[in-house]
């Protein structure tokens, strides 16, 4: 079970077409996407989400289409989001904060209370909870953000660059985050950081221009480097690769 | 305890809440509100009502920036499974919870401030000042999401404010019956106005209607879906049409009404005795002073009837129909309004009800000059007055206190002379102040 995505377009408002006609479907497990600025992984992942919604064709995930009014509540219920800027919420606690967006997804307030603790602690955040959001760092926003999609139980997990702003540390429980979800949901994450793909995701897939240039294991990536790359430089050279060698980060 | 830390902790009513309720107990304990309620509930609920001045813009406001905190927040981008309404009842319910303890407690101090009061507060008064609260607070959170709260705010408060205060400064004078509900009401003689109740909840629900659509239409708006094409647009304009009917009749309720929101309070409230064959009727706020009242008007009645003043059938609070036959009397709860009072009072309608009543007596006696005649009437009839309550059972010497010594002088030289004479300057005295130019 996986997010399908049949004959999307979608276009900003007096911009450019982002997605067109898009027919793909994100594999089951830990998923990469990969792509240079601009190419349509935000707006992938939104439109995967439901934030947004497509011009035409359809997102559908476990049987259930966002469009349909009667499914978009089970639908969101089942999907996770953590956009790519988080925004405290004025006056909130960090554990207000995570609390409310659990309360936002249907958890009680009880559970999301609860369950806001338990995802600070997952991100390392436990010691923040009563400090105020909107007094943290750029990075320690960030793993709250990614707390938010913890708190309640999705089966599908979309992050848009949660390791930005990271330091290895938080990369490293980053990366536990997404072990631990394995077994539980399918998980996306949109990412500049290439390195250990292979001890995180399963897959990993490259889009540029709106267009799925790549999708497979980290494994078949990784082949598409040429022979004479560095050890350390797999990742990219298999990025360049796909990419035509022209495309930059 | 979790519902306080999730929504209500970090809300703007709270911190907003010890100055409203500070400004609604000054307010509610000023002469203007607390003066002259004298038991009367449906006073005492209108004019703990009319603190909504203070309380419809500050709760307005503290939506407005609760709108500003949900779009600074940026919920209205994310995915949330509840729906718009959810959302918003989440933020605005401790507002409005604000706003019902502000109101309740404008009650409950109004009524600490009178000495008894029998019965319940208005329902329809309080009913219709909550659905104003509620429009009220829908229309700053409308606002609070189509402006930045820095504006937000200060615009909702002061707009609100002056559309409370600003149209009993107006004409027409129905124009503040739009805004407030029972504006004016009520001494004890006099209901609230149904019309002046039901007006200004129907012209809030219209902006409640509008606040709605506003909200709705706005992009930053949490919810949970995108309203389907042109729904929004439809929805604005049914709203537009809600309030333009909504206004229309509430105007046709309250068009042609004076200044204050009230009609003839029903005689069928009275409550009343029968001692020594003259009727005693008063308010239900004033029951417990029935038996005193009785006592001493029948006295009065018993003394005036022996100078030739017919006995009315009955004496009552209702200035309705008040004639030779049914005479009117002021009572008040308060213990400092003694029997002496009751009996000036009485005997103070009395002198009106006499010089008004039909008599036979030519103006031929009148002066020519009509400014003459009428300082003469003036001055007969309160010569009269003070005359007539001495009769009554007044003490001299509080009358003389309490009178113009131009005005005693007369009266207090018949008072020493044979009750015959007396009675001729009472029917000369009389036919004086019949002589009202008219």
């Amino acid at each position: 079970m996986s997010v399908e995505f049949a004959t999307c377009t979608y276009q900003y408002r007096r911009g450019p077409v982002v997605l067109d006609r898009l027919s793909f479907a994100f594999p089951p497990g830990r998923t990469v996407l990969l792509g240079p600025n601009g190419a349509g992984k935000t707006t992938l992942l939104a439109l995967a989400a439901s934030a947004l919604k497509a011009h035409s064709g359809t997102v559908s995930f476990a049987g259930l289409d966002p469009a349909v009014r009667s499914q978009l509540r089970e639908y969101r219920r089942q999907v996770g989001w953590m956009p790519q800027h988080i925004t405290p919420a004025p006056g909130m606690t960090c554990r207000e904060q995570v609390a409310y967006a659990g309360w936002l997804k249907g958890m009680s307030r009880r559970e999301a209370w609860d369950g806001a603790l338990a995802a600070l602690d997952r991100v390392g955040l436990a010691r923040k909870a009563d400090q105020q959001a909107s007094s943290l760092s750029g990075g320690q926003l960030r793993r709250v953000g990614v707390a938010q999609t913890l708190v309640h139980s999705s089966r599908l997990v979309l992050m848009d660059e949660p390791t930005a702003g990271l330091d290895p540390a938080q990369r490293g429980t980053f990366r536990k985050v997404v072990e631990e979800l394995a077994g539980t949901a399918d998980v996306v994450v949109s990412t500049h950081q290439t390195e250990d793909l292979s001890e995180v995701y399963d897959h990993v897939v490259v889009l540029s221009d709106g267009v799925v240039r790549f999708t497979g294991t980290v494994e078949e990536f990784y082949a598409l480097a040429p022979q004479d790359t560095a050890s350390g430089r797999v990742a990219d050279g298999a990025y360049t690769a796909v990419l035509g060698g022209g495309e930059a980060w | 305890m979790v519902m306080f830390r999730l929504h209500p902790r970090a809300n703007a009513a709270v911190p907003a809440a010890p100055v409203l309720l500070c400004i609604v107990v000054l307010y509610v304990t000023s002469d203007y509100v607390a003066g002259d309620l004298d038991g009367y509930w449906t006073a005492a609920t209108a004019k703990a009502v009319s603190a909504l001045i203070f309380i419809a813009p500050v709760t307005a406001a503290c939506a407005a920036w609760e709108a500003g905190r949900l779009r600074r927040a940026k919920v209205g981008d994310g995915t949330p499974t509840r729906n718009g309404w959810q959302i918003a009842a989440a933020s605005l319910a401790p507002v409005m919870l604000l706003g019902f303890l502000a109101l309740a407690t404008a009650l409950a101090v109004v009524r600490l401030q009178m000495e008894s009061a029998p019965g319940w507060p208005d329902v329809r008064i309080i009913a219709a000042a909550c659905v104003i609260l509620c429009a009220h607070v829908a229309l700053g959170y409308a606002v609070g999401m189509w402006l930045p709260a820095v504006a937000a705010v200060p615009v909702v408060l002061v707009g609100d404010y002056l559309w409370n205060v600003y149209p009993p400064a107006l004409e027409p004078l129905w124009l503040r019956h739009l805004t407030q509900p029972a504006f004016g009401c009520c001494s004890n003689a006099s209901a609230v106005y149904p019309g002046a109740v039901t007006a200004p909840a129907l012209v809030a629900v219209g902006l409640a209607a509008l606040a709605v659509a506003a909200a709705a239409v706005c992009r930053r708006t949490p919810r949970r879906g995108s309203l389907p094409g042109s729904v929004p647009y439809w929805g604005a304009a049914l709203a537009v049409v809600a309030a333009t009917v909504t206004t229309s009749a509430g105007v046709r309720l309250v068009d042609g009404l004076g200044p204050d929101a009230i009609e003839a309070r029903p005689v069928s409230d009275l409550v009343c005795a029968d001692p020594r064959g003259t009727r005693v009727c008063v308010w239900p706020e004033h029951a417990s002073r029935l038996t005193e009242t009785a006592r001493t008007v029948s006295t009065a009645v018993e003394r005036l009837r022996r100078v030739g003043v017919s006995p009315p059938e009955v004496v009552t609070e209702s200035g309705q129909r008040p004639g030779t036959g049914q005479w009117t009397v002021t009572v008040r709860q308060d213990p400092a309004f003694t029997d002496q009072d009751l009996v000036t009072s009485l005997t103070s309608d009395l002198t009106v009800i006499l010089v008004n009543s039909p008599h036979g007596d030519g103006r031929t006696h009148c002066p020519a000059d009509p400014a003459t005649a009428a300082q003469r009437a003036f001055d007969s009839q309160d010569q009269l007055g003070v005359w007539l309550s001495v009769r009554a059972g007044r003490s001299q010497q509080e009358a003389r206190d309490s009178t113009d010594p131009r005005i005693w002088a007369p009266v207090g030289r018949v008072l020493g002379t044979s009750a015959a004479s007396q009675e001729t300057w009472f029917q000369d005295t009389l036919v004086q102040a019949r002589c009202m130019p008219r």
